[in-house]
C-alpha cells in the first residue's frame, strides 16, 4: 500500500516537473526539412481555386509548416493539408482574388523553407461594372470648357479589367448621341478628354465595355462672360419735373457663344450729372434682358447715363438733358391771399400734385427776405399771408416753382 | 509627563491627519472642477486626418506622360498629392506592423480598405507582422482630370524593404523594387487610393557604379589592409575629442571657432593626425539648427584642412531606435549632411555608428543590423570617395559587417594584456582591412568615495601597457579617449549618478586646470613640445585627507548626538 502511494507521489511529481518544464520552456521542434518538389500555376485567373503542392521530407506530424502569401493588400497564411510528405496549399481567399504580384513563403516552424512568387491576373471572361469619374461637372466656356472622364471596368472581384477591346464614350449634344473612342487607353483603365463645350445646356455621358456600361453623368454648361452690349431709354421727356419716370431697358445680354447670360446677373445703371453727382440703381437680368425706371430729376440738369456688369461688360454712354418744365408762372395777389392759376408744363399735362412752390416776400427797404412754401395740388395752390408776422412797409413778392420765377408784385403791410 | 506626551504625540497626529485630509480633498475637488471645466477641442468638429509623421520621409519625383491632358498639376497641388499618397503608405506600413487600421480609412476608400482590414484580422490572428517601408518612389501621371478631382499614375521602381514575422523571429527579410498601378480621388479634400495594384516586382540591382571624384588620391584610402594617402602609409594616430567645457551635445550648440582653432593647433602640435568627433542626430536634424551646425562642421574641417589632421566623423550619435520606419529619416539626414561633404579629403571616414552593438540588448538584433545594411548602403552613394567604418564597442563585435566597412573600427576598455589575443582573432578574420582601435583609455579620477578610484599614473602606467601591447600586435592605429577632461558632462551620457559621471569626466589627457599628464607621452608623438610643466600629482593629497578629517569629524559628531538624546529620553523617563 505504501508502495503505491509512493509510486503514485512519485509519478505526479515526475509529470509536474515536466509540465513546469514546458511552461518555463516552450517545447522545441526540430526538423531538417527538404523541399523536395513544388508545383504551382505561376499565373492565376482571379477567382480560380489555387494549389500549392509540396513535398516536404524530413517532417514530423507535430511539425508546423504554414504558406504565407503577400500582395497589394497585406498578408494570408494558410495551413496545408498533408498527405504522407505531400503538403498542399489549398487556396480560396483573397490571396487569388486580388489582381498582381504576390509573394509566397513557405515556413516550417516559422523558419523560411521556401519562396515564390506568382500573378493574378483578372477575370476577363465577365466585366461587372465600369468605375467611372467625369469631370467637372460643370462647365464654363473659356474656364473650364472641356470633361475629362476617366474609365475602370472591373470584374467581380473589383479587379481592373486590361482593355483589349472596343472601349466607348458615348455623349448626348446638340445632334443626339456620339459615339467617340478614347484615344488613350491604359493597362487597366480607359480615359477620355471629351471636346469643349461652348454652347449653353445639359450633356449626357457614359462609357461602355463589352455588356457593362458606366453610370449616366450629367454635365452642366454655363454660358461665358457678357459681351458688352447697348440699352434704350424710353419715357424721356426732356423736363426736369420729377414726376416723369425714365425706363431703361438693355439689349439681350450674350456671350461671345451666343449663349444668353445667366437669369439674375446683376447689372448696373449708374448716373452722373452736371454738378459730379453720381447715382446708381442695379438690376438683374431676366432671359438676358435688364430693365430699370428712374424718375426725371426735379432740376435742370444733365445726366450720363452708362450700364455695366461688374468688371465683366460694360455699355456706351448716353447723355440727357433736363429743362425747365414750366414756361411761366401766374397767380394773383388780393388782401394778402395768393392764388396760383393752374401749372401746366410745357407739353400741356399739369404739374404733378405735391411740386412745391416757394413764396419769397423782400422788404423793398431793408431788402430782409422772408420764405415760405406749400405744395401744389390739382395745378393750383391757394395761401392767405398773415400781415401781423411781419414788420410794415414795403414788399415784393417772387414765386418759384420747379425752378422757374414768376414776375414780381410789390403790395404794402 | 508620559501621559502628556502622549496625549501631544495623538494632537499632533490628528493635527496632521487633518492636513492630509484637506489636502487630498482639495485636490479631488480641483480635478473634478478641472475635468468638468476641459471639453472637446472645438477643432474636432471639422474632419481629422492623421498626418505623416517626420520620420517617414522617402525621396521621390513626379513625371507626366499625359499630353492630352488640359489641365497640368502645379507644384502646390503635387506637393499635397505627394503628402496623401506618401501618408497612405506610412498608414499601410504601420498597420502592418501593428495589425491595427487605425489612420487606413483616411487614405484608403472602400473596397480597398475593407480588404485591408481583413488582412489585418488575419494577420493578428496568425501572430504575422511585417515591418515595412519604402524608400523611394518615382511617380509618372498617366491622367489627370480636368477637375482635379482624380488622378491615376504609375509608381513604378519603389524601393521597399520588408520582414515578414511570425511571432518573435522573422522568416523573411528582404528589397524589392515593386510597380504600382494608383488611381486617387480628392474626397473631403483629402486624397484617397481607389486603385492599388501591385503589378510586378523585382530584386534591386545592386547600383555600384558611383561617380568618384576627379582626383580621388587626396583621400586616405585602403589598400591591401593598409591606409595610404597619395602615396605614403598613413597610420592613424589621433583622438576622440570635444572642446573641453563643451563635451557632447554641447559642442555644437556652444561652437566657439576660437578654441577649436586653439584646439586642432594643439592637437597638431602634439604629432597626432587624426581627430574624431560626433553628430548629434537630434541637433543636425532639427531645420532650426542644421543651418548654423553645418557651418560650425564645415568651420572644423577647414581648420583642420590647415593644420593636416583628418577626421573621422561619427554620425547618428544619440540614435537609438533603429525602427524600419525611421529609415527614410535616417536617409534624408545623411544625404542633407555628407553629399555636400562628400568631396572634402579632410574627412578620412564617416562611422556610421558610435558602438550599435550595445543597442543589440536593447533591440531585436536585426533591427540594428538591418538599419546598419541600409545605411552602409545609402553612405556608398552619397560619399564614394571617402572611408566608412563602423565604431563597434568591442573588438568581438566588430566581426560584425566586416565586409560591408572599408576598415574595422573597435574600442578596447579591456585588460591590456586581453588585447593581443582579441586582436589577432579578428585580425585573422579581415586580414585585408586595417583595424583602427577607436577609442581607449582610462580615466584618472581620484576620489575617496566613489569606486573605481585611480590616479594620473594608474593611467599613465595603463597607457604604457595598451600601447605596448599595441606594438607587440602590430597595431598602428589608434584614436585614444580623449583630449581633454570635462568641467561637465550631460546626462544623456552616463546618466546621473556621480561616480559614473565622475569617472567619464577624467578621461581626458588635459586636466581641467590646463596641465597635461603623463599618459599622453604614450599618444602623442611630441609630447615634450606641449608639456609645459611636469604634473605632480599622488592619490593622497590635501584634497584627499581634508575630506577624510571632514568625515570623522561628521561621524563623530553624530555618535556625540545619539549619546544626547539617550540622556534626555531617561531623564524623561525618570
Amino acid at each position: 500500500m505504501i508502495n503505491k502511494k509512493a509510486h503514485l507521489f512519485y509519478t505526479l511529481f515526475v509529470i509536474s516537473v515536466y509540465l513546469l518544464g514546458c511552461q518555463s520552456s516552450p517545447m522545441k521542434f526540430t526538423h531538417t526539412a527538404i523541399l523536395r518538389h513544388i508545383n504551382y500555376e505561376k499565373n492565376l485567373k482571379a477567382g480560380d481555386t489555387f494549389y500549392i503542392k509540396t513535398v516536404i521530407d524530413g517532417l514530423s506530424k507535430s511539425n508546423t509548416v504554414q504558406l504565407h502569401i503577400r500582395n497589394s493588400y497585406g498578408v494570408e497564411t494558410f495551413s496545408p493539408i498533408i498527405s504522407k510528405n505531400n503538403y498542399v496549399f489549398k487556396i480560396y481567399s483573397q490571396a487569388n482574388r486580388r489582381k498582381g504580384i504576390a509573394e509566397f513563403f513557405i515556413t516550417v516552424e516559422n523558419k523560411l523553407l521556401h519562396e515564390g512568387k506568382f500573378y493574378v491576373t483578372e477575370d476577363t471572361t465577365r466585366t461587372n461594372f465600369i468605375v467611372s469619374y467625369v469631370g467637372p461637372k460643370f462647365l464654363i466656356p473659356n474656364v473650364i470648357p472641356a470633361v475629362s472622364a476617366l474609365s475602370i471596368p472591373v470584374d467581380s472581384m473589383d479587379n481592373a479589367i486590361s482593355i483589349k477591346d472596343t472601349f466607348d464614350y458615348y455623349e448626348t449634344d446638340t445632334k443626339g448621341i456620339l459615339r467617340t473612342f478614347p484615344k488613350q487607353k491604359k493597362i487597366g483603365s480607359a480615359s477620355y478628354y471629351f471636346e469643349p463645350k461652348y454652347i449653353k445646356g445639359n450633356y449626357m455621358m457614359s462609357a461602355q465595355y463589352r455588356e457593362s456600361s458606366s453610370k449616366l453623368y450629367a454635365i452642366h454648361t454655363s454660358s461665358d462672360a457678357a459681351l458688352n452690349y447697348e440699352f434704350i431709354i424710353s419715357g424721356y421727356n426732356g423736363l426736369a419735373d420729377g414726376y416723369q419716370l425714365i425706363h431703361f431697358k438693355t439689349d439681350q445680354i450674350v456671350d461671345k457663344y451666343a449663349n444668353i447670360i445667366p437669369d439674375g446677373t446683376l447689372v448696373n445703371f449708374t448716373i452722373i450729372d452736371r454738378e459730379g453727382h453720381h447715382y446708381f440703381t442695379k438690376t438683374t437680368t431676366i432671359n438676358g434682358y435688364a430693365e430699370a425706371d428712374i424718375t426725371q430729376p426735379e432740376r435742370p440738369t444733365v445726366w450720363r447715363v452708362v450700364s455695366n456688369i461688374d468688371n465683366i461688360a460694360t455699355s456706351s454712354g448716353v447723355k440727357l438733358n433736363f429743362d425747365y418744365p414750366i414756361d411761366s408762372i401766374h397767380y394773383e395777389l388780393k388782401d394778402y391771399k395768393v392764388n396760383i392759376a393752374p401749372v401746366y408744363t410745357k407739353l400741356g399735362y399739369l404739374i404733378a400734385d405735391g411740386t412745391q412752390v416757394n413764396f419769397i416776400i423782400t422788404h423793398t427797404n431793408n431788402k430782409k427776405t422772408y420764405t415760405f412754401s406749400s405744395q401744389l395740388k390739382n395745378g393750383i395752390s391757394y395761401v392767405v399771408f398773415n400781415k401781423d408776422l411781419y414788420p410794415k412797409g414795403d414788399y415784393s413778392l417772387q414765386i418759384e416753382i420747379l425752378g422757374v420765377r414768376s414776375k414780381v408784385t410789390n403790395f404794402k403791410i | 509627563m508620559n501621559q502628556s506626551i502622549n496625549r501631544s504625540i495623538l494632537k499632533a497626529l490628528i493635527f496632521a491627519s487633518f492636513v492630509l485630509c484637506s489636502v487630498v480633498l482639495l485636490y479631488g475637488i480641483s480635478r473634478v472642477f478641472y475635468y468638468f471645466n476641459t471639453g472637446a477641442d472645438r477643432s474636432t468638429m471639422l474632419p481629422q486626418f492623421s498626418e505623416i509623421k517626420d520620420v517617414y520621409n522617402p525621396s521621390y519625383s513626379w513625371n507626366y506622360s499625359d499630353p492630352e491632358c488640359e489641365k497640368k498639376p502645379d507644384t502646390i497641388f503635387l506637393n499635397k498629392l505627394t503628402r496623401d499618397y506618401l501618408n497612405a503608405f506610412y498608414s499601410f506600413n504601420s498597420s502592418q506592423r501593428t495589425s491595427k487600421s487605425i489612420g487606413l480609412k483616411d487614405y484608403f476608400i472602400d473596397p480597398i480598405y475593407g480588404k485591408m482590414e481583413q488582412y489585418l484580422a488575419d494577420n493578428k490572428k496568425n501572430k504575422i507582422r511585417v515591418e515595412s517601408t519604402s524608400l523611394s518612389h518615382h511617380m509618372n501621371i498617366t491622367y489627370f482630370s480636368n477637375d482635379a478631382q482624380v488622378i491615376r499614375f504609375i509608381d513604378s521602381n519603389v524601393l521597399e524593404y520588408n520582414r515578414i514575422y511570425r511571432g518573435e523571429k522573422p522568416f523573411s527579410e528582404k528589397y524589392n523594387w515593386s510597380n504600382y498601378e494608383v488611381v486617387m480621388k480628392l474626397e473631403n479634400g483629402k486624397w484617397k487610393i481607389r486603385q492599388f495594384d501591385k503589378i510586378s516586382i523585382q530584386p534591386p540591382i545592386n547600383n555600384t557604379s558611383v561617380t568618384l571624384a576627379t582626383d580621388s588620391t587626396d583621400f586616405i584610402r585602403v589598400e591591401n589592409g593598409t591606409f595610404y594617402l597619395k602615396d605614403k602609409e598613413f597610420q592613424v594616430k589621433g583622438i576622440n575629442y570635444y572642446p573641453q567645457n563643451f563635451p557632447w551635445n554641447r559642442f555644437w550648440k556652444y561652437y566657439d571657432e576660437k578654441i577649436i582653432k586653439d584646439d586642432i593647433a594643439l592637437i597638431k602640435k602634439s604629432g597626432l593626425n587624426s581627430v574624431r568627433i560626433f553628430i548629434p542626430l537630434q541637433q543636425f536634424d532639427d531645420p532650426k539648427t542644421f543651418d548654423d551646425n553645418f557651418l560650425h562642421l564645415q568651420h572644423f574641417l577647414k581648420t583642420c584642412a590647415k593644420n593636416e589632421i583628418y577626421v573621422m566623423i561619427t554620425l547618428f550619435d544619440f540614435y537609438s531606435t533603429y525602427q524600419t520606419m525611421d529609415w527614410t529619416f535616417c536617409d534624408r539626414h545623411i544625404e542633407k549632411l555628407v553629399k555636400p561633404l562628400a568631396n572634402d579629403p579632410t574627412i578620412m571616414a564617416w562611422d556610421i555608428k558610435n558602438e550599435p552593438d550595445l543597442d543589440f540588448k536593447n533591440h531585436p538584433k536585426e533591427y540594428v543590423t538591418s538599419w546598419i545594411n541600409f545605411i552602409l548602403t545609402q553612405m556608398r552613394t552619397y560619399a564614394p570617395n571617402q572611408l566608412i567604418t563602423i565604431g563597434w564597442s568591442n573588438l568581438k563585435d566588430a566581426e560584425n559587417f566586416i565586409n560591408g566597412v572599408d576598415f574595422i573600427s573597435a574600442h578596447y576598455y579591456l585588460l591590456p594584456e586581453d588585447f593581443a589575443k582579441q586582436y589577432a582573432t579578428l585580425k585573422s578574420l579581415t586580414p585585408n582591412k586595417p583595424i583602427v582601435i577607436q577609442e581607449y583609455g582610462t580615466h584618472s579620477y581620484n576620489s575617496l568615495y566613489f569606486p573605481d578610484s585611480r590616479t594620473i599614473w594608474d593611467q599613465e602606467a595603463y597607457y604604457k601597457s595598451i600601447h605596448e601591447e599595441f606594438k607587440k600586435a602590430s597595431m598602428n592605429h589608434y584614436m585614444a579617449w580623449t583630449l581633454y577632461d570635462f568641467k561637465s558632462i550631460p546626462n544623456e551620457v552616463v546618466g546621473k549618478l556621480p561616480w559614473r559621471k565622475k569617472i567619464q569626466q577624467n578621461f581626458g589627457f588635459i586636466d581641467k586646470n590646463g596641465n597635461v599628464k603623463p599618459a599622453f607621452k604614450y599618444v602623442a608623438p611630441n609630447y615634450d613640445k606641449i608639456v609645459k610643466k611636469k604634473i605632480n600629482r599622488d592619490r593622497y593629497n590635501l584634497f584627499y585627507f581634508m575630506s577624510l578629517f571632514v568625515f570623522l569629524i561628521l561621524i563623530i559628531f553624530v555618535i556625540l548626538l545619539g549619546f544626547y538624546v539617550a540622556k534626555i529620553k531617561a531623564k524623561v523617563n525618570q
